[in-house]
Parts: C-alpha cells; sequence; structure tokens
C-alpha cells in the first residue's frame, strides 16, 4: 500500500476480491444483441419465370445502448444519462458501426473468416451482389429486461443458389461473452442461431435453393438450434415418451388399470382360467370375460389416451389451465382410487370411464411441463403432436411390457389374490403417500 | 410427477424466441433520459487509447477491475464478458503478470467457473507465491467449495504477504464456518470497529451478520445486515438479508430492502418468493419471467446450472416440486458448497420425504465440518454412512 497502484490495489480490488467469497449469486445474463431475419419461402423454379429467384430478405437488429456506449459515444455530454436527443446524435455513427460489423457476405460460407470477414462483404458487394449488402437504418427504440436497445432494420436482394453468410464482430474486441441471438424464417421456414462475435465464424444463412434446408448447418457459435417441423416432431416424440415412461405416477395409473385384465397370450388356456377365476359378472373392466379382455384393455387404453389429449390440447392452447396444486394430488388420488377399486369393485364405475376421466387429469400433468415450451410460432402443431404420439408410445410400449412381464404369472392360480389384490394394495399405499406429499 | 431436470432442461432449451420480452417506445422529448450508463466511458477502442491499452497490463488491470466492480454493483453479467475483454491478451497464458492472472481467475469467479479458476490461481501462485490478492481469492474459492483447511491455510498466506486485516477477517470467517463462534463473534466485530472506510466497514458488518445466521442469532444478523448496508449498500448484501428475513417469515420487509436494487436473476427470484408468501398474484409473472430468463441463458449458449442454488429455490419454493429442488440442489453441491447450498438440499430433501437423500446429505455434511443452526433441524441425527461418496 506504498506506490500508487498498490495502493489502489490494495484498497479496492482486494476488498472487492473478498466480498466475492461468496460467489455472488448474481445471475443475469450478459449482453445479448437480437436478429430477426425474414425470407419468405423461395419459389420452384419453373412457376412464373425461368430466370432464378432473388432472395429478399428483411433484417432488423437490437442492440443494447449499455453496449453501443463502449463504442460509439452515446452519452454526449458524459453526465451518464442517455438522452433522447443524445441517442438520435449518435445514429449516424451506429449506423456506420453496424454497417461494418454486422453484414452480409456472399459465397465461402464455409470457410472461417476471422479477421477480413468484413473486407471480404465488402468487396462482394459489387456487380450484381451489390444489393446483397446491409445498409442500416435507425428505426427506434425499444426496453428489455436490461435497458433500452436501438432498433435498426435493412433489406437485402442477394442471388440465388449461392451460400450467403452473416458477419458478426460487433463488441469482439470490448465483450467476449457478447451473443447474437438470431431468430426469424429463412426460405420459409423457422431459422433460429446464436452467434458469437468472438469466436470469429460466420452465420451461415443457407444457399437459398427452392425448397432448401431451413436450417442451414451452424457454422456459426456451437450453440444448439432448433427448428424444422420433423425435428420438432421428432424432439417432442421422444419428449413425450420419455415423459411417460419416467414418469412413476403416469406408469403406476396404467399398472393400476390394466392389472386385473388377465392379458394371457396363450388364449385357450387362458381364456378357461379367465374365466373361472373371474369375478362376479356385472363388472365390466375390473374381471371381464376373457373373451373380451384385449378388447377391455383397448377400450380402456383408448379412453386414457382420449383424456389426457383432449386437456394436454387444451392447455397448451391456453384454453384451460391446471394448477399443480390439485392437479399432482388428483394424479395420485387416480392411482389410489384405481387401485382400491380393484380391491372392491363398484358395479356402476365403468373402467374406461375412469381412464377417460383420470385421464383427463393426467392431460394437465402433461401440459404442465409442456407449456414451459412454447413452441416456435407455426410449430406448435407439430410440438403438440409430437409430444402426444410420444406419449402413447411410451404407453403402448410400458403396456406391452407388463403384458410380457405378466405371462409368467397370468396363468397361475394365485394371479387374482396375488397380482391383482397385493399389487392393488401396494399401488394404494403409493398413491397415499404420494398424496400425502403433494399436499404438504 | 418426476419431472426430471433433463427434460425440463431440454424444454427451456426449446423455447426457440426470446422470452425477454422486447417493448418498443418513443420518447416525448429530446431531453427525455432513455437509458441510465452504468459508468461513463472514457476511452474506447480505436482511440490512441486502444492501442496503449493492449500493450499496457496496467491499464488493462484497471479496466478489468472496474468491469469486475461493475459486475458486482449491478449484477449484470454482461460486465464479466468486459472484463475478460481488457484481459484478452493475458487470457489463459502461462506468463501472464501475476496481477493479471488473479484478475482472470476473479472474472471466472464471478461467472462460477470456480475450478478454471481455481487452476489459474494455483498456476500463478505457484510462481509467485507472495500475493496477498491471489490468496484471498484462493482462501476465498476453499471456503466456497468446503474445504476449510485449506481456506485456513490460504488466509495464513496472506498475513505472509502482509495484509494483516484481510487476513484476520479471512481466517475468522473461516472459523466462524469451522463453529469456533466466540472467537469470530468477537474477532469481527473488533475489525469492524477497527476499519477505516466505509466500503471496510460494510463489508465486514456482512461477515459479522453471516456469521450470526450460522450461529443461530437471527436478530444479531438482522442488525448486523442493516449496518453492513447503512456504511454502503451492496447487492451481495441486500440479497443475504432478503435470504434472512424470508427464511423468518418477513417477505414485506424483504420486498423493502430488494426495493432499491436491480432486478437481477437473484432478486427478480426473492420478490417472487416474498409475493408468494404474501398471496400475491404477482408471483406467478416474476415466475414465469425468472424462468424465460433461464431460458434466454440456455439459448446463448450459457450453463444455467451455474446457477443451480436459484434454480432448487425456484423449484422448491415457486414452482413445488421439492425432488427436483432436491435434484438441482445436489448438483450444485458439486459446484459450491456454502451453508445456503446445504440448506437447500437438506431442506428439499425434507419437503421430498427423501429421506436416503437426507442421510447422505447429512453425511456429506458432516464431513465438510460446517456448522450452522439453520442446517441443525435438518440434519438427521444419526446419519447413516452411506458407501456411495457424498452428493
Amino acid at each position: 500500500m506504498i506506490r500508487a497502484w498498490t495502493a489502489f490495489r490494495s484498497a479496492t480490488a482486494m476488498l472487492l476480491i473478498s466480498l466475492s467469497c461468496a460467489g455472488a449469486a448474481l445471475a443475469h445474463k450478459g449482453s445479448d444483441a437480437f436478429l430477426d431475419v425474414q425470407e419468405a419461402a423461395i419459389a420452384l423454379p419453373g412457376a412464373a419465370t425461368t430466370a432464378p429467384q432473388e432472395r429478399n430478405l428483411r433484417f432488423e437488429l437490437s442492440v443494447a445502448i449499455k453496449d453501443l456506449d463502449l463504442l460509439v459515444p452515446m452519452d454526449a455530454n458524459s453526465d451518464g444519462n442517455v438522452t433522447w436527443g443524445e441517442a438520435k446524435a449518435a445514429t449516424p455513427a451506429v449506423v456506420a458501426l453496424l454497417n461494418q460489423a454486422a453484414n452480409l457476405v456472399v459465397g465461402n460460407v464455409a470457410g472461417n473468416v476471422a479477421g477480413n470477414a468484413v473486407g471480404n462483404a465488402v468487396g462482394n458487394a459489387v456487380g450484381n451482389v451489390a444489393a446483397c449488402h446491409l445498409g442500416w437504418q435507425f428505426q427506434g427504440l425499444e426496453r428489455r429486461s436490461d435497458g433500452a436497445y436501438l432498433q435498426l432494420s435493412s433489406e437485402a436482394r442477394c442471388p440465388p443458389a449461392q451460400a450467403l453468410g452473416f458477419v458478426y464482430t460487433l463488441f469482439k474486441t470490448v465483450d467476449t461473452n457478447h451473443r447474437l441471438l438470431v431468430a426469424g424464417q429463412l426460405n420459409g421456414k423457422p431459422f433460429l442461431s446464436t452467434a458469437s462475435p468472438a469466436s470469429a465464424t460466420l452465420l451461415s444463412l443457407g444457399e437459398g435453393r427452392p425448397g432448401g434446408d431451413a436450417n442451414p448447418s451452424p457454422a456459426s457459435s456451437g450453440v444448439p438450434q432448433q427448428g424444422g417441423r420433423m425435428t420438432v416432431l421428432l424432439d417432442y416424440f421422444s419428449l413425450g415418451a420419455h415423459h411417460l415412461l419416467e414418469g412413476y405416477d403416469h406408469l403406476a395409473f396404467l399398472l393400476a388399470l390394466v392389472l386385473p385384465l388377465q392379458l394371457s397370450l396363450r388364449l385357450n388356456r387362458g381364456q378357461a382360467r379367465a374365466a373361472s377365476e373371474s369375478s362376479p359378472a356385472g363388472l365390466p373392466g375390473h374381471a371381464p370375460a376373457a373373451s373380451n379382455v384385449w378388447m377391455t384393455l383397448l377400450r380402456t387404453i383408448t379412453a386414457f389416451t382420449l383424456g389426457h389429449s383432449i386437456t394436454l390440447i387444451m392447455a397448451t392452447l391456453g384454453w384451460t389451465t391446471g394448477s399443480p396444486r390439485w392437479v399432482e394430488p388428483v394424479i395420485a388420488l387416480s392411482i389410489g382410487v384405481t387401485a382400491l377399486l380393484n380391491l372392491r369393485p363398484v358395479p356402476w364405475v365403468r373402467t374406461d370411464v375412469l381412464a377417460l376421466v383420470f385421464g383427463m387429469v393426467h392431460g394437465y400433468g402433461f401440459a404442465g411441463l409442456l407449456q414451459e415450451a412454447a413452441a416456435p410460432p407455426g410449430l406448435l402443431p407439430y410440438a403438440l403432436t409430437g409430444f402426444n404420439l410420444g406419449v402413447e408410445a411410451g404407453q403402448l410400449l410400458a403396456v406391452s411390457g407388463w403384458i410380457l412381464l405378466s405371462q409368467f404369472v397370468v396363468n397361475q392360480t394365485w394371479y387374482h389374490s396375488l397380482v391383482v389384490r397385493r399389487g392393488s394394495q401396494l399401488l394404494t399405499l403409493l398413491a397415499v403417500w404420494w398424496f400425502w406429499q403433494r399436499i404438504a | 410427477m418426476s419431472i426430471h431436470f433433463n427434460w425440463l432442461a431440454f424444454l427451456l432449451c426449446a423455447v426457440p424466441l426470446s422470452a425477454q420480452a422486447a417493448a418498443t417506445f418513443k420518447p416525448l422529448n429530446d431531453a427525455e433520459v432513455i437509458e441510465v450508463l452504468p459508468t461513463i466511458t472514457r476511452s474506447r477502442p480505436g482511440a490512441p487509447d486502444k492501442a496503449r491499452l493492449t500493450a499496457d497490463p496496467r491499464a488493462a488491470a484497471v479496466a478489468a477491475q472496474q468491469s469486475i466492480s461493475l459486475a458486482r454493483q449491478t449484477g449484470d453479467n454482461r460486465h464479466w464478458g468486459r472484463a475478460q475483454a481488457a484481459l484478452t491478451p493475458w487470457w489463459d497464458r502461462n506468463d501472464a503478470p501475476i496481477d493479471l492472472a488473479v484478475l482472470q481467475a476473479t472474472v471466472q469467479q464471478g461467472r462460477h467457473e470456480f475450478e478454471a479458476s481455481r487452476k489459474v490461481l494455483a498456476a500463478s501462485l505457484a510462481r509467485q507465491p507472495a500475493h496477498a490478492q491471489g490468496w484471498l481469492t484462493m482462501a476465498a474459492l476453499e471456503r466456497l467449495s468446503g474445504r476449510y483447511r485449506e481456506s485456513l491455510a490460504a488466509c495464513s498466506e496472506v498475513a505472509n504477504a502482509g495484509q494483516a486485516l484481510y487476513a484476520e477477517a479471512c481466517t475468522l470467517e473461516t472459523q466462524s464456518l469451522m463453529g469456533d463462534q466466540a472467537k469470530a463473534t468477537k474477532g469481527l466485530a473488533q475489525l469492524a470497529a477497527q476499519a477505516d472506510t466505509a466500503g471496510q466497514q460494510s463489508w465486514l458488518f456482512s461477515l459479522l451478520a453471516e456469521h450470526h445466521e450460522r450461529a443461530g442469532q437471527d436478530a444479531l444478523a438482522l442488525s448486523s445486515f442493516q449496518l453492513s448496508l447503512s456504511r454502503e449498500p451492496d447487492l451481495y448484501t441486500a440479497i443475504g438479508l432478503a435470504d434472512l428475513l424470508l427464511r423468518t417469515s418477513q417477505p414485506k420487509t424483504a420486498l423493502q430492502v430488494l426495493s432499491t436494487y436491480p432486478e437481477t436473476d437473484a432478486v427478480l427470484l426473492r420478490r417472487a418468493i416474498a409475493l408468494r408468501h404474501l398471496g400475491d398474484a404477482q408471483w406467478r409473472t416474476k415466475l414465469t419471467e425468472f424462468q424465460g430468463r433461464v431460458a434466454d441463458l440456455r439459448r446463448r449458449g450459457d450453463d444455467p446450472q451455474l446457477h443451480g442454488r436459484e434454480l432448487a429455490m425456484s423449484a422448491l419454493w415457486l414452482e413445488g416440486d421439492a425432488p427436483r429442488a432436491l435434484q438441482l440442489a445436489k448438483q450444485n453441491l458439486l459446484l459450491q458448497r456454502e451453508p445456503v447450498d446445504w440448506y437447500m438440499a437438506l431442506l428439499s430433501a425434507q419437503r421430498s420425504g427423501d429421506k436416503p437423500a437426507s442421510s447422505e446429505l447429512s453425511a456429506a455434511l458432516k464431513r465438510t465440518g460446517l456448522k450452522d443452526a439453520r442446517l441443525d433441524a435438518l440434519v438427521l441425527a444419526r446419519p447413516q454412512i452411506l458407501t456411495q461418496a457424498g452428493p
């Protein structure tokens, strides 16, 4: 603490660093700029004209004033406050900066173009690609959770059937963690990506071929991206299937439903035994005659599917909501009620109706998960379909597994007393436990 | 329902448009202030300063320090990126001047990249052992990881490097974590009384407050937190106070304490929890915003798990999903092991009625030697020692 530099370090930095001992719990995302790209679908050749169609793209960029101030004096009088007048006065400098640091490049997109990317972009802006160049125009202001942003826009007409890239080097030298979050449509298909200026690579905007790839390979950032109907469908399918198979409560409910059905694959013996052991008649669903046991299974599973599909779709579209506060305990309850009905059948309760009604509650359970993922605009139907199909697949897999597993015991004389009764008792206990946990 | 974290993570990942809403606005006149800058930018790259900055480690250190202090004041992560940019020529270089290497470790610590931070520090301190600031940061990292012996050793190196005040505070804080209450109470109060700047007093009172809280003296903790904030307001301390108030069922006061601070993710989360306690329906809006920010983090390629503490709090207190909170909190313990991290894990285990997890956590906690009254009620009396290593 003798020399000035040391004194500064000791007085300020030491204190600051010791304060950090608690690993400050201050999550807040870093600096982001937002780019919206819009390009209509490129028509197939020969539709109207034989000449290749030009790519018409529209770009909208939002950049934080706080960040721009690092490169362009946004606060002319240096009082820490940026006024509307100051911001307007700074726009020519901002536009000049963005024309340099956020622009298009034609050809050689895949190549890694470090420092000379912008040079390429400008160099390419001659001849037939003259219009394939961004000239940003100031549009206005917007507010986001971390402050005020300038909005700029530009249009471009680019040659078709050629690789097109977006070069972004803004804030490269002043903020290592800056990101450009890109969303919109390319060739009429949803496009999503994230670019990091520090990694000095290009963001590929595709090649503009008719019916071409909507989501060009991520030449940019290594940040995962999503998009495309099939991708969405498959992703959500897998999500639905896993969710069912990992959701023990849904599995328990399914088990409670199918437990009393003696699903023997050895038809003759199974039928004979089932007929001799089945509970008194008039209890549809709980101890059906063996001849229609498979029909009962089909009806029950279909009813459950129907039930949860209804509420899942309604909740995802925002028409109704199910609060986890009651949905979760009621799901537990549904297992208990179904298991109890296996133990003490009530004549007028039909299993398929039960499956339908409780299925609706389980649907809210699924929806709670799906709602978090507001699917891409226009892709919601695909997400919903995928998720629902996934749940079905998971369900079929689980039931098939049970059928196979139960073959070892289904034809035993003690199946009913041991498997159905003991199993239902265990499921009831489990349901009570879950119910208690979920209301606690 | 067992909502597994990886699936939720996938879902958050699948939110393609930024959850961060943008609202267009039009100022009324030229004099209207549209943005308040966190600092006044004096030199910009491209100016003659730029060349000097890249060549001059001293200027780079000053720039990095300014960004680090802004990151702490505002809770705005963009300043960590700026600090890193200032250090670019020396980042991850074995021959970097030690001051700059320690600053790099500080940036990494601020971004919760604790392992990377530790490596950089260890290498730097091996090169130049007499670096008080480096040892102080190392001691903090060791404390954070629940390695108190190593922390004490680092604290004594701070003393060897000639920084008695910081060394003593460092030692007392570690001893307090290890349960040496009498020594810490007396020592920290003395240091606070001796400190000559408001900043130092504020810092020492915040250490004292945390110490009282660990000792189960909530009233003393409250007044120490308030003393600290009255000396110099500080986001981290305010959040600590808010947590104390929320834990002791004073959500209204918690909201008041946070009212003057920027709405960082941590602040947003505490506000949501307080509003929920108060039965104010607004808490749902806040929760949605918090979830949107987590989605944003993911979208920009950051790892939200680095903020597992907050994710666990949200799961337990807002989403009502104790099993997921437990999973998040256990994962978070792999990253950081401060008392609050143990608290979240043990509380989530208790709420989800997961005895094996409680037992396992209790045993792991016992091994670290951390003493904290808040945890006593949650710890199982005779933790079953499992063969499996701790969380």
